[in-house]
């Protein structure tokens, strides 16, 4: 039996496309890091001066680092990451210090055994006073305060921002905890998953959707958590669980 | 010694105590909404100066990002915010200032730029920022032919669907199809291929025979199908790049519904003999045949699992049409549907999880979908007359056919592609030059 005829002048041999791939992400960080401008406009900075510049420590090694961060707009600028999630996080008892060099300063161990009162700044003195009424109120006040906390918060995640990643093989097996950080007003400073850098595929996607979910809602202010309750909600922990939603 | 060491203890452990002072409050977050994702897609940035044979380089970029565009908004998981709402427009080069993206409503954001080099390609390379996080998600650089600047859109497009959303994409791929023309009972049928989002049309027959059932190898730019060239019903190979055909063995009876195996190795179909039929599967290479059912009911339509362990069919040995699943040696078969209705053309989704299927019930065909053990039965869409499911690459999406009925004035009959997304949401008609039917998703392009 003949082979059937085709059309040739329709036919054409596909092109093969010569593409060179190259992941640039690090590139495009290290070449970004010198032609990075300076903070956006909302936050415009006076030009600094070339001496002054020179005195400046190395640009930071990411290039996510060094540009202006929305959420951390009211933080001063100069203030280091510390790496451990629960001292960067802006606690009473750390406001109380004149900064101290070192958590393990025997100054402070000294402070803290002989309960000798310190200098205390008006901030310091007015979170003091929460904390007073807090321990004040019953443990039943606290764990109804907590619960409209955690509601009031859920809520707005829930209604406002997560948009949950649909349609991945098991998509509804994807949890995610993320770690929140809140300042007195409700501004976020800091949201972040564990190993979130080393995940991929999607798992990662899944946890990105949590962090953008976190940031997308934040400020939270608008939630007027009770500011005498400010230690139970400066660090919120969130468990992202799509389960019920995605089968 | 000890007493120093007996002292940093207690330092610690009261200073641990101090830093654990504060309760922490843990929320589940069970609901959300899901929809489709704000992203903010920029022209990529060139020169007007640089001409190439496809039109100046900020032509090609301006065209890539529309063609990146449409391809996100088709897929229902993204929408782009109109360009004429962006705050900035500066320089795709620079740094994005996040907090304007944000006023825009964008969480994701695309920037990049086109670049004539001195041996005549385009250099293209993008950017993939998060606008919540400030940080840049991804970022490639491509060399291409200026003429390829469509191909290189999908290829973006892959890459960043497949960051957003985990899954590999499906832009950069093409489909086979029946094109179909003519009036009712003298229908011209066509074997046509086209890109995903039907640019680059072309007719690979000329309509003097008629073409059913194409299928694309999972592996190579090869098409399967059945032809009735001289009248005669039989199973062919085309290679697109080469525009060769060839016709696979010379059976006693009919061959039909034929598809590859997923290593591209093997052909399986149904034979017809005598008013029965059963499954071969043939080694490409050697050909040589192996039957792999042996039964008096039709058996037909069959699909292999992603790994080939197994081959999903259809057979009405059990009174009605079904469908079942054995190994792919032949044994140990079971049937999956029991629903109402008939079913009919399983296809084995690409990630494993799903098979598609066309059920017939109530005077009304649907498309769904169901897990292989026979669970979790889903029908995705319905209408008047549907079927021929076929799944995009990453088993995301399923692409069919669609006919509508003939009026008593002589109209309709029109025959479309359609797609839908495996969440039942999203569909959309492919548009086809002319009618379209039996659709055909190739594998992602090397």
């Amino acid at each position: 039996m003949d082979i059937p005829w085709f059309d040739s002048s329709d036919v054409r041999p596909m092109e093969i496309i010569p593409i060179e791939m190259v992941d640039i992400s690090e590139v495009t960080k290290l070449q970004e890091i010198a032609k990075l401008p300076e903070p956006d406009q909302e936050k415009p900075e006076p030009p600094k001066r070339p001496e002054r510049r020179a005195e400046m420590p190395p640009p930071p090694p990411r290039m996510q680092s060094s540009m202006p961060l929305p959420d951390s707009a009211n933080q001063p600028a100069a203030k280091p990451k510390a790496p451990v999630k629960r001292a960067q996080a802006p606690t009473i008892s750390e406001r109380a210090k004149p900064k101290p060099p070192s958590r393990f300063s025997a100054d402070r161990v000294a402070a803290l055994l002989n309960k000798i009162p310190e200098e205390q700044s008006a901030t310091d003195r007015l979170a003091e006073r929460f904390a007073k009424q807090e321990q004040q109120m019953t443990s039943l006040d606290v764990r109804r305060q907590t619960m409209s906390i955690s509601a009031a918060i859920q809520k707005k995640i829930e209604d406002q921002c997560w948009n949950p990643p649909s349609g991945a093989l098991d998509a509804g097996s994807l949890k995610v905890k993320v770690y929140m950080y809140l300042t007195l007003d409700g501004e976020l400073t800091r949201a972040q998953v564990e190993d979130h850098t080393r995940m991929n595929g999607p798992l990662k996607v899944a946890a990105d959707s949590a962090l953008r979910a976190v940031r997308m809602c934040a400020p939270y202010s608008d939630l007027k958590l009770p500011k005498n309750m400010y230690d139970q909600w400066r660090e919120v922990i969130m468990n992202f669980d799509p389960s019920g939603m995605i089968s | 010694m000890k007493l120093i060491k007996i002292l940093l203890l207690s330092i610690i452990g009261i200073m641990s105590a101090n830093l654990s002072a504060h309760a922490v409050i843990e929320i589940d977050i069970t609901r959300g909404n899901v929809q489709p994702l704000p992203i903010a897609i920029m022209n990529l940035a060139g020169s007007a100066d640089e001409i190439t044979s496809s039109g100046s380089v900020m032509d090609i970029g301006a065209q890539i990002s529309r063609v990146i565009t449409a391809d996100l908004e088709r897929s229902g998981l993204f929408s782009a915010i109109d360009p004429r709402a962006f705050i900035n427009s500066a320089n795709a080069t620079a740094a994005p200032q996040f907090a304007n993206w944000r006023a825009v409503g964008a969480q994701a954001l695309v920037t990049g730029t086109a670049v004539l080099e001195e041996d005549g390609r385009v250099r293209v390379e993008f950017r993939l920022w998060d606008v919540l996080g400030t940080t840049q998600m991804t970022g490639l650089r491509y060399f291409t032919a200026p003429r390829n600047w469509r191909r290189i859109a999908h290829l973006i497009s892959d890459a960043i669907y497949k960051r957003l959303t985990g899954e590999d994409g499906y832009f950069d791929t093409r489909i086979v199809y029946i094109s179909e023309s003519g009036p009712y009972l003298e229908r011209i049928k066509r074997l046509a291929i086209m890109d995903q989002d039907g640019f680059n049309h072309k007719f690979l027959t000329d309509g003097s025979y008629m073409i059913l059932n194409p299928r694309f190898s999972p592996t190579s730019q090869e098409i399967t199908y059945l032809s009735f060239y001289n009248d005669t019903p039989r199973v062919y190979l085309f290679n697109i790049d080469t525009g060769k055909s060839e016709m696979l063995g010379e059976f006693d009876g009919m061959t039909f519904a034929p598809r590859f195996s997923p290593d591209g190795k093997k052909v399986i179909m149904s034979k017809a003999e005598r008013g029965n039929s059963d499954i071969f599967v043939m080694e490409l290479a050697t050909r040589r045949i192996e039957q792999l059912t042996n039964h008096s009911a039709i058996d037909t339509s069959p699909s292999f699992s992603p790994f080939g362990r197994y081959v999903a069919f259809n057979s009405d040995r059990g009174g009605t049409q079904q469908l079942y699943v054995m190994d792919s040696n032949g044994e140990n078969v079971n049937r999956i549907s029991f629903g109402n209705g008939r079913y009919a053309t399983p296809v084995w989704s690409p990630r494993g999880d799903l098979i598609a299927f066309t059920k017939q019930t109530g005077g009304k065909f649907y498309i769904g979908v169901m897990r292989p053990d026979g669970s979790g039965e889903r029908i995705l869409t319905e209408s008047y007359f549907e079927e021929g499911p076929t799944w995009s690459p990453n088993g995301r999406v399923l692409m069919y056919y669609r006919k509508y009925p003939y009026d008593n004035r002589g109209g309709g009959g029109e025959t479309q592609l359609w797609s839908i997304d495996l969440t039942g949401y999203n569909e959309r008609q492919v548009i086809t030059p002319l009618d379209g039917s039996d659709p055909a998703w190739s594998p992602l392009m090397d």
